[in-house]
């Protein structure tokens, strides 16, 4: 079958009643996560993950994917209308798209960042699905020595890219890799860390571990901050954009999704920098510098745009490779994991239906919340009315039901809440939960693959160097250990948080 | 637009938060449980295999992984001993929080005894009464609601079965 009768299939998975209702559950939800502060997409998919056990697999990934790329529509409304991000990859936006908003054309802006956003996404599905197949092809042929030197590289460029103290990222790292190894030997069979528990053989729950350190940890630190947020209600009719706007944002919209594009296979916050990277192009590439900061409208197309153009593209390396490059990823390949199947080169010949039903749906998913997020933009800026205390327990109700359903066990809740106050007690001091996260589901992998590399080659390391293209991954990796070594030893401490607090 | 947007402003931080620790004092003690998690694993990892160097058994990953969490966290105490005299501070113990994880605590112990139903009620009960300030019987009544939502939806709907205790 060729790419457009695959594309045709999937559209035949995802056009039917449960493909097109998950999608918009999951767009929906995913807008009210990225509206309301403090509940990124991360928690998002953490929370509703549960549910998707009950689904086919397609449908289940179906609304996660909605979930993730819904939560960067929604984020900018937040940015725009109040200044407040309702996620990470938002942040940039409250500085031009408020300002807009207090002259009065908060439409324009939200119509902008929309359009963008779809325009982004749409690009970046495209990326998604000429770039995924022939990579899977590729990735086919190559041993476990390759597929570990990619997860190290993966791992070490986290470490780099990291919004926090390089250091500390690391050491979540580790920390992500040692507790996975908690459980059977894959190899061998032998129980490590069990303590006599066969509840342990499968290891730590990972739904409750990921709703703990994300979900949990999250709204601990939402209750201790109890700003009241008032919002405003813009009228449709003031959403259209002026001739100029368009003029201005149109070049944006197109660097937006090229940058987006590109980063969005970079492991890490790669959906955050992106909009980062965007805004400072925009800034440079503009005849008038000096209008950024005050209202200027390529300030919220570049980066809106760029968010979602990461969306699809950081698809590709868990569809092709089976490496989550950023913890959103690392959900759906957990709820894939659980559905029996294996995100990877296998995955477009084994399960052709999930990948391009997923394609599918996020054509259709970026339609969707264009709908969503232009006339109904006033219903979801609402939201923030909602006491923040009367969400807490319908939450904390769904991820206990959620996680108790994957094993019917108690010990469950107990991971999540234990991992919860852990994860706010270790996010207090600066640690962040995504490279811990993300350590967590490649370990095993990682251990199974080096150790498998080794008994093939009969125990000589220069399997991880035997062919050019491992040379200069382990080159990148050496590259970017030093680049963070160097900049540790010489108290180099800039980072994307810092740039934040700056902007 | 009928008027700006505008955020409240939010009360002092810490102003609801009795424990102030120092960022240098709070940072050792997390650098220090990291390090005991390193050695802990170190530990518990020397009584498995660790066949060779060039064919690793099941010990060698945990072991070598707990060394260098060791190494990592031992790196983070000297950089929080260097910066002995930086001036922020972490402020624990805001009273919602305490609240709502001890409610959490509570949960896995009732859960199979009591029953999911009851359990999650008196859980939505606690955090809204609580944490909410909400009026108790409207709070009852609206985790009544909420529990009848609940069983419709995962057990009617998605056919989960979830213990309903002594009932």
């Amino acid at each position: 079958m060729s790419g457009f009768d695959q594309l045709v299939a999937g559209f035949s998975v995802a056009l039917t009643w449960k493909g097109l209702l998950y999608c918009f559950i999951g767009c929906l939800w995913g807008t009210i996560v990225g509206v309301l502060p403090g509940l990124g997409p991360l928690a998002g998919m953490t929370l509703l993950l549960p549910l998707t056990f009950g689904l086919d697999p397609t449908t289940g990934i179906i609304m996660l994917t909605g979930i993730f790329y819904g939560a960067m529509y929604g984020g900018s409304t937040t940015s725009i209308l109040v200044r407040i991000p309702g996620e990470a990859a938002s942040v940039v936006t409250c500085i031009d798209g408020y300002e807009m908003a207090r002259q009065g054309r908060a439409g324009p802006a939200l119509m902008i960042a929309a359009v963008g956003s779809f325009i982004g996404g749409t690009v970046s599905i495209l990326g998604l699905m000429f770039v995924a197949p022939p990579l899977a092809k590729v990735m086919i042929e190559i041993g476990p020595s390759v597929e570990v030197v990619l997860i190290l590289l993966a791992l070490a460029v986290i470490s780099v890219v990291s919004a926090g103290s390089r250091v500390k990222t690391a050491t979540m790292i580790v920390l992500g890799l040692v507790v996975g190894t908690i459980g059977l030997d894959r190899l061998t069979g032998v129980p490590r860390f069990t303590f006599g528990n066969l509840g342990l053989a499968d290891g730590l729950s990972f739904t409750a571990l990921a709703i703990g350190l994300f979900g949990i940890s999250e709204i601990l630190l939402n209750l201790e901050r109890t700003e009241t947020i008032k919002a405003i209600r813009p009228k449709l009719a003031e959403l259209t954009p002026r001739w100029k706007d368009l003029r201005d944002a149109a070049p944006a919209i197109g660097r937006g999704s090229i940058v987006g594009f590109i980063f969005g296979i970079i492991p890490g916050v790669s959906h955050v920098v992106s909009t980062f990277v965007s805004y400072a192009l925009e800034k440079r590439f503009s005849k008038h510098p000096e209008e950024f900061g005050k209202g200027a409208i390529a300030g919220v197309a570049g980066p809106e745009t760029a968010n979602n153009a990461v969306t699809g593209t950081a698809m590709i390396p868990l569809l092709a490779l089976g490496i989550p490059s950023i913890p959103a990823t690392a959900i759906l390949l957990s709820a894939l994991t659980i559905h029996g199947v294996q995100p990877g080169p296998l995955l477009l010949k084994d399960h052709p239906e999930v990948f391009w039903g997923l394609v599918a749906s996020m054509y259709i998913g970026n339609v969707i919340l264009l709908i969503l997020n232009l006339p109904l933009v006033g219903i979801f800026v609402n939201l923030l009315r909602i006491p923040y205390v009367w969400l807490v327990p319908i939450i904390l109700i769904v991820s206990i039901i959620g996680v108790y359903s994957v094993n019917f066990s108690a010990a469950d809740i107990w991971i999540m809440v234990l991992s919860g106050g852990a994860g706010y007690l270790l996010r207090k001091f600066g640690y962040e939960m995504a490279p811990l996260l993300l350590a967590l589901v490649l370990g095993d992998r990682l251990e199974e693959n080096f150790r498998l590399a080794l008994t093939m080659s009969g125990g000589s390391y220069a399997t991880f160097a035997d062919k050019a293209a491992i040379i200069v991954l382990v080159a990148v990796i050496g590259l970017l250990v030093v680049v963070q070594g160097c900049a540790w030893a010489f108290g180099y401490r800039k980072s994307f948080a810092d740039e934040v607090e700056r902007a | 637009m009928t008027d700006l947007p505008e955020a409240a402003q939010a009360p002092a931080p810490g102003a609801r938060m009795p424990w102030v620790v120092s960022e240098h004092r709070g940072g050792l003690w997390a650098a220090v449980a990291l390090l005991l998690t390193g050695v802990f694993f170190a530990w518990q990892s020397t009584p498995l295999d660790f066949g060779k160097i060039g064919l690793p058994g099941p010990g060698f990953f945990p072991f070598v992984l707990g060394i260098v969490l060791v190494a990592f966290a031992v790196v983070i105490i000297v950089e929080a001993v260097r910066s002995e005299h930086s001036e922020g501070t972490v402020a624990f113990g805001h009273r919602d929080v305490l609240i709502a994880f001890a409610a959490m605590l509570a949960v896995p112990v009732l859960f199979e005894p009591l029953g999911s139903y009851l359990t999650l009620g008196l859980f939505s009960v606690a955090l809204l009464v609580f944490v909410g300030r909400v009026n108790p019987i409207r709070a009852a009544a609206a985790s009544a609601v909420g529990m009848v939502a609940v069983w419709y939806f995962f057990k009617v709907l998605l056919g989960l079965q979830l213990p309903n205790g002594p009932f």
